[in-house]
């Protein structure tokens, strides 16, 4: 079994393809980071850096007026980049100030709702209580300077269309190839070339998973940590954007940590369907076909907003293996009566999608024919 | 050790290839014959658990293969038709994947591999890459990777096809010296190779059995009907035309022929003793041959 | 009509796979025989300029065909030993599509189509797809493609590998049909398969050529070595440790064997006809013989 898994690893990872994939984004991505942080305009990572050290603190009521007078006292026409980074910086953290704002204007709204709710033990109710437990918990009352952390927490935007890519080049042809070269033949009159085999290839797959997703996880700490230094893992995800309603009481590190562990579990996940895949297709560039559409579709389709197709789009592959959408907002699912919230219900229900999948692989291969 | 085939049926989409057949098989060479197209590879894929039979079963020591399932697959050896390969494997790695396939354990396969691949006179090509080898090469690391686990029942498909005739002597006295002990059904359109290996010749034609014996008996059927001929060159196409003509070779006294046919073709004909290739022949109707 | 190979050698990287090699080709069938790996498949490949020679050079009635280019091929005909068909294309699509490579115009490629089809008796099958075809039926398409331009050069390696006898028959005599007024150059491991219809033998070993020449003089040459003799099964090992034992037959009064020695191998030996393939295994060295 040892040997037999050792085989497959090889067979995957002497593919021409996915070095030449490899290379093409793991050489050009760093490169293009790199180019990326030196060329923005107006600010500059260390003017950045140098303007957080001043005003890192309290984000107290008191001490963002001043700094909102601050900024309204500022020469707007001459602007060198220190100023100018100085000033972003500013209206940065007063915004950050606004993101603490809504979590507690939100808490009110909260409480007044539940307060309307005559039956304190229904479905409803449980629900506000949890929002507002969780809404309880964030502590947001410091601004600090986490560049680096954002970034590598941004990175998954790219990240995951880098893991969908490798896994598709790398994994697709895992069974279909065998069909391709006639091996299948050798294979399947052989003992363990029904079921032995399949669980070696199912191993190496984890395994190629784990790999690209390491190699991704390493690059991508590795720059950001050099271009902006690792500071600042304790501040609340509420500091981005996108995370300003979120529920979660996540810092940076917290999140990173969620992120990652469930971009490998709908990664894996994915790698099963693309075995599935792969061991009913007849011909390669048919698994490579349709484990493409798959994962592309939904990303296309995202783009025009057609309306009764944002299910299919929330819990495509690509939409969970980037992780965010879960935590941009409350969402839960009621089960048997309790809210689940729906990060955790995903990746339960799509668990058993993925072993499902894997069991299936057995009865195909073991009833696989070849004419 | 015995191999039966109990009522054997396949049926694809538009093709019944193999139509209710049934024979055992005992330690011994067995010569399977037939026109392409009679059913010989679908046969022998279902004897190597590649394709189910529609109907029927077959039994290796009186148990459902389908049933023994996997210890069945331990004790079979197949060579396809047409092996795949990996091209960018060594020889070497080939033969030691296939040989994890078959459940063989690291140091036996290390000690089995170097050994076949003497066998095959293939050691000094051990480091080449597959894909860059010969169709020959291809063909004898094929017969390597069939001999791994020491099969108890091996099956091989038009194994000489491509190699040369100094290729298929080579091939011919391996096999009859690991026939012992063992079941061997091979095919073959080139009849002389397992002429005189064979134990027994099965006869296939349009998915049917019409034949299962000693090559003993089955030359008996045709023993006055083959008869050499030397003739003029340009009286060749004339006997082309009315008789089943198999050789045709240049002597230095003219172009002798090889005729099957029920009557004495010609005064000079003389009568020959038959081969295989003659019993081939008889059994192709006359518009076929064309 | 001449086709002229010259001095021609091929260098690959690790291997010079034709050595020094110069024949003249006219009307007629060639046999072309040799061990695999003799470079058959590699000089072969030079006449239809899929190789270039790596020193030498080959002409087309005095012309070299690297200057004849697309003049020359416009009048080869090739058959490969493994030939590439696209799996979902029908017998007829596959023709049709093999006829505008060669530049035949279409309402011509369609007659051409229908009699080349029936030539090699696939006209039932054209609308069925290749994919699904017999090695046989294959070999046919394969055959019908490269008459498809009337090729005045024909080059087929290995034609016949996976044919049954049935079909080696109905291939020998569509070849001898077709073979006048062309030059036909054809490599077979199944010596018999050309015997009669080749005007010259050509025998190739490690890249060189050893012999040139009518089947008949190449025969001489062996004529009072070939011998068959009747012996009783136990004693087939003893011969075929002591000789070169060719075929071997079953015969009803014990096997018959056919043996290439100089002298007489046993008392019972008689002396036979040699045919081509004693000939092909007497141009073995004896060590690669045994085993």
């Amino acid at each position: 079994m040892r040997s037999l898994f050792k085989f497959e690893l090889y067979k995957i990872f002497t593919q021409k393809s996915v070095w030449i994939t490899f290379l093409i984004i793991f050489i050009g991505l760093p490169l293009l980071m790199m180019f990326s942080s030196s060329q923005s305009i107006g600010v500059t990572k260390e003017h950045t850096k140098a303007a957080y050290e001043k005003l890192e603190g309290d984000l107290s009521k008191e001490r963002i007026t001043k700094l909102q007078e601050e900024l309204n006292e500022m020469d707007v026409s001459s602007s060198t980049s220190e100023e100018f980074s100085y000033r972003v910086t500013l209206m940065k953290i007063i915004s950050e100030y606004d993101a603490k704002e809504r979590i507690n204007e939100k808490k009110i709204a909260l409480e007044q709702e539940m307060q309307n709710i005559s039956n304190a033990s229904g479905a409803k109710y449980e629900q506000l209580t949890l929002e507002h437990s969780m809404l309880e918990k964030i502590n947001f009352n410091e601004t600090t300077y986490s560049e680096g952390p954002l970034g590598i927490i941004a990175f998954l935007g790219v990240g995951t269309i880098f893991t969908g890519i490798l896994l598709i080049i790398g994994l697709s042809t895992i069974f279909s190839n065998e069909a391709t070269t006639g091996m299948n033949q050798i294979l399947l009159s052989s003992k363990h070339g029904r079921k032995k085999v399949t669980s070696a290839k199912l191993f190496a797959a984890v395994v190629y998973v784990t790999f690209i997703i390491g190699i991704q996880f390493i690059i991508n700490i590795g720059i950001n940590t050099m271009l902006y230094t690792s500071q600042g893992w304790s501040s609340p995800i509420h500091k981005l954007d996108i995370f300003r309603d979120s529920p979660y009481a996540f810092n940076l590190l917290e999140y990173f940590s969620v992120q990652m562990m469930l971009h490998t579990l709908f990664a894996l996940g994915f790698a099963m369907l693309i075995l599935l895949i792969s061991s009913l297709s007849k011909t390669s560039v048919k698994s490579i076909i349709i484990s493409s559409i798959l994962f592309i579709l939904p990303l296309i389709l995202s783009s025009f907003r057609i309306s009764g197709l944002e299910d299919f789009i929330r819990y495509s592959y690509y939409n969970m293996m980037k992780v965010d959408e879960f935590f941009r907002f409350f969402e839960v699912f009621h089960i048997f009566g309790t809210p689940v919230l729906e990060p955790i219900a995903a990746s339960i229900v799509f668990t058993i999608i993925s072993i499902v999948f894997t069991l299936l692989l057995y009865p195909i291969i073991n009833r696989k024919q070849v004419s | 050790m015995k191999l039966s085939v109990e009522n054997v049926s396949k049926q694809f989409k538009d093709k019944l290839a193999v139509n209710n057949v049934s024979f055992d098989l005992t330690e011994g060479v067995y010569g399977f014959l037939g026109a392409n197209g009679a059913g010989k590879t679908t046969l022998m894929r279902m004897l190597v658990t590649l394709l189910k039979p529609s109907s029927g079963r077959i039994l290796f020591e009186g148990k459902d293969i389908d049933v023994l399932d996997d210890k069945y697959r331990d004790v079979i050896g197949y060579l396809p038709q047409y092996i795949g390969l990996y091209k960018n494997f060594t020889a070497e790695k080939y033969l030691m994947y296939i040989a994890s396939l078959k459940g063989i354990e690291k140091e036996q396969a290390k000690k089995k591999v170097d050994e076949l691949l003497e066998v095959v006179n293939l050691s000094e090509h051990s480091k080449r890459k597959v894909g860059k080898y010969s169709g020959g090469m291809k063909q004898r690391i094929g017969i390597a990777q069939a001999l791994l686990n020491d099969p108890k029942v091996l099956i091989v498909d038009e194994p000489t096809s491509g190699l040369d005739p100094k290729e298929r002597i080579r091939f011919r006295n391996l096999l009859s010296s690991i026939s012992k002990d063992r079941i061997v059904l091979l095919s073959t359109h080139i009849v002389s190779d397992i002429e005189f290996i064979a134990k027994e010749i099965i006869v296939l034609k349009s998915g049917q059995l019409i034949h299962k014996n000693s090559p003993e008996i089955l030359l008996e059927h045709i023993k006055d009907k083959v008869w050499t001929v030397t003739v003029n060159e340009n009286e060749v196409p004339n006997f082309q035309s009315v008789y089943k003509v198999g050789n045709i070779v240049r002597q230095n006294d003219g172009v002798g022929l090889r005729i099957i046919a029920e009557e004495k073709p010609d005064a000079r004909a003389l009568q020959a003793a038959p081969n295989l290739e003659d019993l081939y022949l008889y059994y192709f109707d006359q518009e076929e041959i064309k």
